[in-house]
């Protein structure tokens, strides 16, 4: 009896079912040509970093700002509980260590999720955004990751927007992040995973809007030291 | 605070709510599912499910509320069940790498999906399955208002195969014991 009173008119039914086909069409991200650009990607050598970032249990991520200067992001802690994400910027030949910006705790404030902790972060620069993708683990580092991305308008002082990236079908226990991303001539990115080497393909505001393999991938752009 | 988390968080809940409901409570029933909802958030139930399958669908979100406010069926029937089994099938096997292809991915630019879907949703109207007409109006709405980045996650998600995993195996076992006594 519930039921009837639940179900709607048909008429209704098939008409929201239109409406909702239209809309999903009109809400789907148009795919810009994908071409890559030639953005020296910075690589400095190990004892060019802070001190810290050296001693990091994962690989550090560098990238160059607006204004040229570097800045590096590393995991400190390793596997324990209280792994965060620090970041330092160049200031000479010196790096001002900017603090603590992401954590277990942070991430689990801003995303409303459960995590056992927090590793592998990517820093990336666009204009006079920075951009830092790192991964969760809801579990534990061998059941998979959440991929979460954070975004900073003041050159890492704050970080706001903390999102979770809906990279895999499988939730929370999803692919981890792979190496090095790549900029495009559009603003965006290519963003690596490590399962089966997939891409995800970012609009420059962060959102996914396509998800590819390396077949269709274009030509990897050329590395250069600083 | 996104609105994606905050879905997430809240749709768990009620899931969790609605799991809670269909226990043999009789008159409490409604009472045990609004305790149910409120105490997954208050003691990270619904963080931790959140954390480990994602944001739900909002196929099972209206399967939860459907069972929350006291529909005298479900929806998903033996048939729907055997829909979901199948479609998890292709959207799972080539992730995990056993079958070649990435149909997750086509949730990203859906085109294809949307092209499935159109007829999938005539036929629903026609047979007069006005609820799963309903709820695959609401999915295409949630991802067309940004819920979603990929449409698939609006339709299926891990926790709704196991619902339907489970309808499934009770349908076998209901069959197997008739069979039997015959």
């Amino acid at each position: 009896m519930i039921e009837r009173i639940v179900a709607p008119p048909r008429w209704l039914a098939v008409a929201l079912f239109g409406c909702g086909l239209i809309g999903a069409g009109w809400r789907i991200p148009t795919l810009p040509h994908m071409a890559p650009e030639s953005i020296p990607i910075a690589r400095p050598a190990t004892d060019e970093l802070p001190p810290t970032a050296r001693n990091s249990p994962a690989p550090a991520s560098v990238t160059r700002l607006a204004d040229g200067r570097l800045a590096v992001a590393w995991l400190d802690n390793g596997d324990a509980d209280s792994a965060a994400i620090w970041l330092a910027i160049q200031d000479g030949k010196n790096w001002h260590e900017i603090g603590r910006i992401a954590s277990r705790e942070s991430t689990a404030a801003a995303a409303f999720i459960h995590i056992q902790g927090v590793g592998h972060p990517m820093l990336w620069a666009e204009g006079s955004w920075l951009h830092l993708w790192y991964e969760a683990y809801p579990l534990s580092h061998s059941m998979g990751a959440s991929i979460m991305h954070s975004i900073s308008t003041d050159g890492g002082r704050t970080w706001n927007r903390t999102l979770r990236l809906e990279s895999s079908p499988f939730g929370g226990l999803g692919s981890h992040l792979g190496q090095t991303p790549r900029p495009l001539a559009d603003g965006g990115l290519l963003l690596p995973l490590a399962q089966d080497g997939s891409w995800l393909h970012l609009a420059a505001t962060g959102q996914i809007i396509d998800k590819i393999r390396p077949p269709l991938m274009a030509a990897p752009v050329e590395a250069a030291r600083p | 605070m996104s609105i994606e988390a905050a879905y997430g968080l809240l749709a768990h809940a009620l899931i969790f709510g609605a799991l809670a409901a269909m226990l043999p409570f009789g008159i409490f029933r409604a009472r045990v599912a609004l305790a149910a909802t409120a105490l997954s958030l208050m003691i990270g139930i619904a963080p931790f499910m959140l954390a480990i399958f994602g944001a739900p669908s909002t196929t099972l979100l209206c399967l939860a509320l459907l069972n929350l406010i006291g529909a005298t069926s479900s929806p998903l029937s033996r048939l729907p069940a055997f829909a979901v089994l199948g479609s998890a099938l292709g959207l799972y096997l080539p992730a995990t790498g056993l079958l070649p292809g990435e149909i997750y991915a086509l949730g990203f630019q859906p085109w294809p999906l949307l092209a499935v879907l159109l007829p999938i949703g005539l036929l629903l109207g026609w047979k007069g399955q006005t609820i799963w007409v309903l709820i695959l109006a609401i999915d295409l709405l949630a991802y067309a208002g940004g819920l979603f980045a990929n449409l698939w996650q609006a339709l299926l998600d891990p926790l709704l195969v196991l619902l339907a995993l489970s309808v499934a195996l009770r349908e076998a076992l209901v069959r197997l014991n008739v069979s039997r006594r015959r």
